[in-house]
C-alpha cells in the first residue's frame, strides 16, 4: 500500500519543510479562529492526507488520499463561512472534482479492472496501451487544475486566499508541489512521450507565468496576490518540466536531467519562500484584520520581524541574486540556452517564446514585490488598524524564522538539494557535471555558465561591510526632520497607494486587463474643478474567467434549454434518442480498445450523424 | 592578478568621469560654458563631508538601501570582462547573473524611494518598476543572443571569443541585439529619452523622484551607484559588441578601452542633446523596439542560424 521509493521521500522531506514550521505558526494563530476543534481535525487530516498521497503506491489508497486532501481542505476553506468564503469554496470543490474525474479517468483506463494494482503493474499496462497521448492528456488535466496551470487556474486566487492563512501557506506551498509530484510520478510511468507533449507543458507554463504575475500585479487582496504568484511560479516550474520533456523525446538525457532538477529545486523553492509570505502576510492580516493592502502602510515600524521575513522571501520569488528563487531560474533559463543546436523547426519557434515569456515575468515579478512590501510595510499608515498594529505572538514569529531559514539553508546547501533531486528522480545521474566542486554550480553545457551562491552572498557582504567601514570613518552628522513635499505636510493620503503603484503597469497592459474603473466625484456647488471628496476605484476581473468559464456557464444554459425541449417529446424520440446513444456507446468501445482505421471512425461519425437527423432532430416544420 | 585588480580600478575611477563627461560635453555643443568632466569627483567629495537627513517617516530600510543600491553593482563591476587577453578574471560568472544583480540594486533603490511617504518617491518608483519590468526582458533576450553567438555564456569567455574569432555568419543577430543593447543602455541609466538626469520637475523625474530627500553621504553612494552603473553598462556594450582590441598588447588595449568607453559616453550625449524626453507612457515604444530586437535576433539566431 505503502512505499518509500526515493521520489517519494523527496516529496515527503518538502512536506515536511513546509509543515514544520506551520505547526508553529498555526498554534500561535489558533486564537484567531473560532471553531478549533472543526479546524484542528481538518488541519491534521489534510497534512496526513498530503502525506499519504506522496507515499501511496497503489490506485486505490492513492485516490483516497488524493481526495482526503480535497475534501479537508475544502472544509478548511469554510473555518470561517462568510458568504465570499462560501462562493469560494463552491468554485474550489468544483474545480478539484473537475480534475478528480480526469485522474479517475486516467486511472481506469490504466488499471483495468484490478484499482488495487501497484504503480510498478501500471507502468506495464502503460506500455501496452495504444493511445498514450490520451493518458497524457488525462492526466495533465488532472493533476495540474490541481496545481493551478492555465486555463484551469481561476479557482486558485479565490480558494487559497479565503483558508485562514496558515492553510492558504500549506495549500499554496505544499498542497501545489504534491499535484507536481502526481504528475511527476505518472509522466515517468508513460512510455514513449511525443514531442508535442513537452511542448504543450511548456506552453501552458509558459502561459501561467505571465498570466500569474499579470493578475497579481493588479490585484489590491494581498492573499490573492500572493495566489495568483502561485500560479506564476507554477508556470515556472512547468516550463522546467516541459523543456525536461522535449529534451528527454531528443534523446538529450543529460540536457533533460539538468532542466528536471531545475524545475523540482524550483517546487522546493516556492514552497519555501511562498509558505512565508502567506505567514507573513497572514501576521500582517492577523493585526489589521484587512486583506485589503490599500489599508496598510509603515508597518515595518511596528512588526520589524514580519517586515524582515516578508522582504527575503519578497527578495527570494523575485529571483534575484544570490537568493535561492534566482538559483533556480538561473538553471531553467540555462537548460533552455541548450537548445540552440536543434534541428526542429516548432521547437525553435517555442523556444524564444517561453524564453520571452520567463524574462518578462522575471521583471514584472520584481515590479509585484516592490509594490506588495512597499506599500504594506513602508510609509505611512493608511488606517487606524495599521497604525495599532503589533508584533504577532511569539510562536508566528518561531514559524516564519524557521521559514526564512529553509528559504535560506536551500540556498546555501545547494549541493546537497541538488544531489537528492538528482537522485531521487529516474534521470541521468549528472550531479558530479554540476558541481565539480562544491563552491561552484555549472550548467551541464560544455560552453555552459556558471553560477556560485557563497561567493555572491560572501562578495555583497563583503562589499557592503567594507562600504560600512568607509561609511562610519565620515563620522557623519544625522538628523531626523521634515524633508520637503511640495509644501504640504505628508500625509497617508499624499503618498502613492497600490493602485497608483501599478498605474503605469496597468494601462500598458489595459488590452489584457479591461479595468472598470468607478471614479466618483462630489462637486461643490456645481464647479467641476471644485469637490468635497473623489473615489476612483479599479477592478480586474480575469479574462480567462470572463471568457472561458463564464462562456461554458453560457453554452451550458444554452444545452440545458435543448435537452429541455427534448423532455417533452413523445415516447418515440425517446426510444429513438437510447438507440443512438447505444451506438455511440458501442462505437466508443470499438475505437478505444480494438484497431482501427481512419476510414471507420469516419463512417461511423456519419452513421451516426445519419441516425441523429433522422431520428432525433427529424424534418423540419 | 595584479592586472586584474587594476583592471577594476580603472572601471572604478574612469566611471564618473564619463558620466561628468556627457555632462560636459552637452553643455558644450549646447554653447554653455563646460564643466569640468571631472565634476562627479568634486561633488562625491563635498558630499560625503555633509550631514545626513532622514525624513520622519522613514524607517530602517532607508538606512540599508543605500549600501543595498551600492553593492551589487559594486560586485558587478569585478564581474566584467577583461580588456585584453590575459587579465586574470573570474570568468565563470555570467550575464544572467550581471542582469540579476543589476536588478538588486534597482529593487531597493524602488524600496528607497517608498519608504519616505513623499509622493515623489512613488512616483519615482512607479516609474522605474514599469520601466524595469520592460527591461528585464530586452536585457535576458539580448544577453542570450549574445552568449549563443559568442558560444559562451559566461561574459567573460564570450567577450574573448569575440574578439579573436569574430563569428562574422552571425552578424545579423548580433547587430540587433547590439542595438537593443544600446537602448537597454540608455534606459537602464536614465538619459534622455527614457528619463532626463538633469531635472527635478515632477513630470520628468523618474531616478531623481526615489532619491530626492536623500542627503550627504547616502546620496554620494546613491550617485556613485549610478555612475558604476553607466560604467558597467559601457564597459559591456563595449567588449561585448564592439569586439576589438583586446588582443593588442596591454597598453594599446586599454587605451582602445578607454577611447571605446568615451566614444560611448559622447554618442549617449549627442542622442541627449539631440532628443527630447518621451512620455511615460511612450517609453514602452522605445522599449518596445528593445525586446522586438532582441527577439528577432534570437529568433534569426535559432531558424536561420544568421
Amino acid at each position: 500500500m505503502f512505499s518509500f521509493d526515493s521520489l517519494s521521500v523527496l516529496f515527503l522531506g518538502l512536506i515536511f519543510l513546509g509543515v514544520i514550521p506551520n505547526l508553529f505558526y498555526m498554534s500561535g494563530y489558533l486564537s484567531h479562529i473560532k471553531r478549533k476543534t472543526y479546524f484542528l481535525i481538518n488541519y491534521f487530516a489534510f497534512i496526513a492526507s498530503m502525506i499519504g498521497v506522496v507515499l501511496s503506491n497503489e490506485v486505490m489508497s492513492f485516490l483516497f488520499f488524493w481526495e482526503l486532501m480535497s475534501l479537508t481542505s475544502w472544509q478548511l476553506i469554510l473555518t470561517e463561512p462568510t458568504q465570499s468564503n462560501l462562493k469560494a469554496a463552491r468554485f474550489y470543490f468544483f474545480m478539484t472534482h473537475f480534475g478528480f474525474v480526469f485522474i479517475l479517468l486516467f486511472f481506469l483506463l490504466l488499471s483495468g479492472n484490478n484499482l488495487f494494482s501497484d504503480f510498478s503493474s501500471l507502468k506495464e499496462a502503460a506500455f501496452n496501451f495504444k493511445y498514450p497521448t490520451l493518458l497524457f492528456f488525462l492526466m495533465t488535466i488532472g493533476f495540474l487544475s490541481k496545481a493551478g496551470a492555465v486555463p484551469l487556474h481561476v479557482w486558485l486566487p479565490y480558494a487559497h486566499p479565503a483558508a485562514p492563512s496558515p492553510v492558504s501557506a500549506l495549500m499554496s506551498g505544499v498542497m501545489l508541489k504534491v499535484a507536481i509530484y502526481a504528475f511527476l510520478r505518472f509522466i515517468f510511468i508513460l512510455p514513449s512521450w511525443q514531442i508535442e507533449w513537452g511542448i504543450v507543458i511548456l506552453v501552458v507554463g509558459a502561459l501561467s507565468a505571465l498570466v500569474g504575475v499579470l493578475y497579481a500585479l493588479s490585484e489590491h487582496d494581498i492573499k490573492a496576490l500572493l495566489a495568483n504568484h502561485s500560479v506564476e511560479n507554477i508556470g515556472i516550474i512547468l516550463i522546467g518540466i516541459g523543456v525536461g520533456m522535449i529534451f528527454t523525446t531528443l534523446k538529450l538525457p543529460l540536457l533533460a536531467a539538468f532542466a528536471f532538477i531545475a524545475a523540482v529545486y524550483h517546487t522546493f523553492n516556492h514552497m519555501s519562500f511562498k509558505s512565508l509570505l502567506f505567514m507573513s502576510a497572514g501576521s500582517v492580516l492577523h493585526e489589521t484584520h484587512t486583506k485589503n493592502i490599500e489599508k496598510y502602510g509603515g508597518l515595518i515600524k511596528n512588526m520589524p520581524i514580519t517586515a524582515f521575513m516578508f522582504l527575503i522571501a519578497a527578495i527570494s520569488i523575485s529571483a534575484l541574486p544570490p537568493t535561492n528563487g534566482f538559483l533556480s531560474e538561473w538553471m531553467i533559463f540555462q537548460s533552455m540556452l541548450n537548445s540552440s543546436g536543434i534541428n526542429e523547426l516548432s521547437l525553435k519557434l517555442f523556444f524564444p517564446f517561453a524564453i520571452f515569456a520567463l524574462a518578462l515575468t522575471g521583471g514584472l515579478a520584481i515590479a509585484c514585490f516592490v509594490k506588495a512590501f512597499g506599500i504594506t510595510f513602508l510609509g505611512l499608515y493608511r488606517s487606524t488598524n495599521a497604525k495599532h498594529a503589533k508584533e504577532v505572538n511569539i510562536l508566528m514569529q518561531t514559524g516564519q524564522i524557521l521559514m526564512a531559514g529553509v528559504v535560506i539553508s536551500l540556498m546555501l546547501f545547494l549541493p546537497f538539494v541538488i544531489k537528492f533531486i538528482n537522485s531521487a528522480l529516474p534521470i541521468e545521474n549528472i550531479y558530479s557535471k554540476i558541481f565539480p566542486n562544491i563552491w561552484v554550480m555549472h550548467s551541464i553545457s560544455h560552453n555552459g555558465g556558471a553560477v556560485s551562491p557563497l561567493l555572491l552572498l560572501g562578495g555583497l557582504i563583503v562589499v557592503s561591510a567594507l562600504i560600512l567601514v568607509f561609511y562610519k570613518s565620515l563620522n557623519i552628522k544625522k538628523r531626523i526632520s521634515h524633508t520637503w513635499a511640495c509644501g504640504y505636510n505628508t500625509s497617508a493620503k499624499s503618498q502613492y497607494s497600490a493602485t497608483g503603484f501599478a498605474g503605469p503597469i496597468r494601462r500598458f497592459f489595459g488590452w489584457l486587463y479591461r479595468p472598470e474603473v468607478h471614479t466618483h466625484t462630489q462637486t461643490l456647488a456645481g464647479h467641476k474643478t471644485k469637490f468635497s471628496s473623489s473615489l476612483y476605484e479599479v477592478h480586474v476581473k480575469p479574462l480567462f474567467e470572463k471568457s472561458l468559464y463564464e462562456g461554458t456557464k453560457k453554452a451550458v444554459n444554452i444545452i440545458a434549454y435543448y435537452v429541455y425541449r427534448l423532455s417533452h417529446f413523445e415516447k418515440v424520440k425517446y426510444e429513438a434518442l437510447i438507440f443512438n446513444l447505444i451506438i455511440l456507446v458501442l462505437f466508443s468501445y470499438r475505437v478505444f480498445y480494438h484497431a482501427i482505421s481512419w476510414g471507420n471512425i469516419l463512417l461511423e461519425i456519419i452513421i451516426m450523424a445519419v441516425f441523429v437527423k433522422i431520428l432525433i432532430i427529424g424534418d423540419k416544420k | 592578478m595584479i592586472d586584474y585588480i587594476l583592471t577594476v580600478l580603472l572601471v572604478f575611477m574612469i566611471s564618473p568621469f564619463l558620466v561628468g563627461l556627457i555632462k560636459s560635453f552637452k553643455m558644450f555643443m549646447l554653447f554653455k560654458r563646460p564643466v569640468s568632466p571631472f565634476q562627479p569627483y568634486v561633488d562625491f567629495m563635498k558630499l560625503i563631508k555633509k550631514e545626513v537627513i532622514y525624513s520622519k517617516e522613514s524607517s530602517v530600510i532607508t538606512k540599508i538601501a543605500p549600501f543595498m543600491i551600492l553593492s551589487p553593482i559594486i560586485v558587478v563591476v569585478f564581474l566584467l570582462p577583461p580588456i585584453f587577453h590575459g587579465s586574470f578574471y573570474i570568468s565563470f560568472m555570467d550575464a544572467f547573473t550581471i542582469t540579476g544583480l543589476l536588478s538588486l540594486s534597482t529593487f531597493f533603490l524602488m524600496l528607497l524611494g517608498l519608504d519616505s511617504a513623499s509622493a515623489f518617491g512613488g512616483i519615482g518608483s512607479s516609474r522605474e518598476a514599469f520601466i524595469a519590468a520592460l527591461v528585464e526582458p530586452a536585457m535576458i533576450l539580448t544577453v542570450f543572443t549574445i552568449s549563443l553567438i559568442a558560444n559562451n555564456i559566461g561574459v567573460g569567455e564570450a567577450a574573448l571569443n569575440l574578439s579573436f574569432h569574430f563569428p562574422i555568419h552571425h552578424a545579423a543577430s548580433f547587430i540587433l541585439a547590439g542595438i537593443a543593447f544600446f537602448i537597454l543602455l540608455i534606459a537602464e541609466n536614465g538619459r534622455i529619452p527614457v528619463d532626463n538626469p538633469e531635472t527635478h520637475l515632477e513630470l520628468t523625474m523618474v531616478h531623481e523622484a526615489m532619491i530626492l530627500d536623500r542627503s550627504g553621504p547616502d546620496l554620494a553612494l546613491i550617485e556613485t551607484a549610478g555612475a558604476l552603473k553607466f560604467g558597467v553598462f559601457a564597459s559591456l556594450f563595449v567588449t561585448l559588441f564592439l569586439p576589438f582590441g583586446a588582443n593588442l598588447c596591454w597598453c594599446l588595449a586599454v587605451s582602445v578601452f578607454v577611447l571605446k568607453l568615451v566614444f560611448v559616453s559622447l554618442v549617449v550625449g549627442w542622442i541627449e542633446i539631440n532628443t527630447a524626453k518621451l512620455r511615460l507612457f511612450k517609453v514602452p515604444n522605445l522599449l518596445g523596439i528593445a525586446i522586438i530586437f532582441g527577439f528577432l535576433s534570437l529568433v534569426i539566431y535559432y531558424i536561420l542560424g544568421a
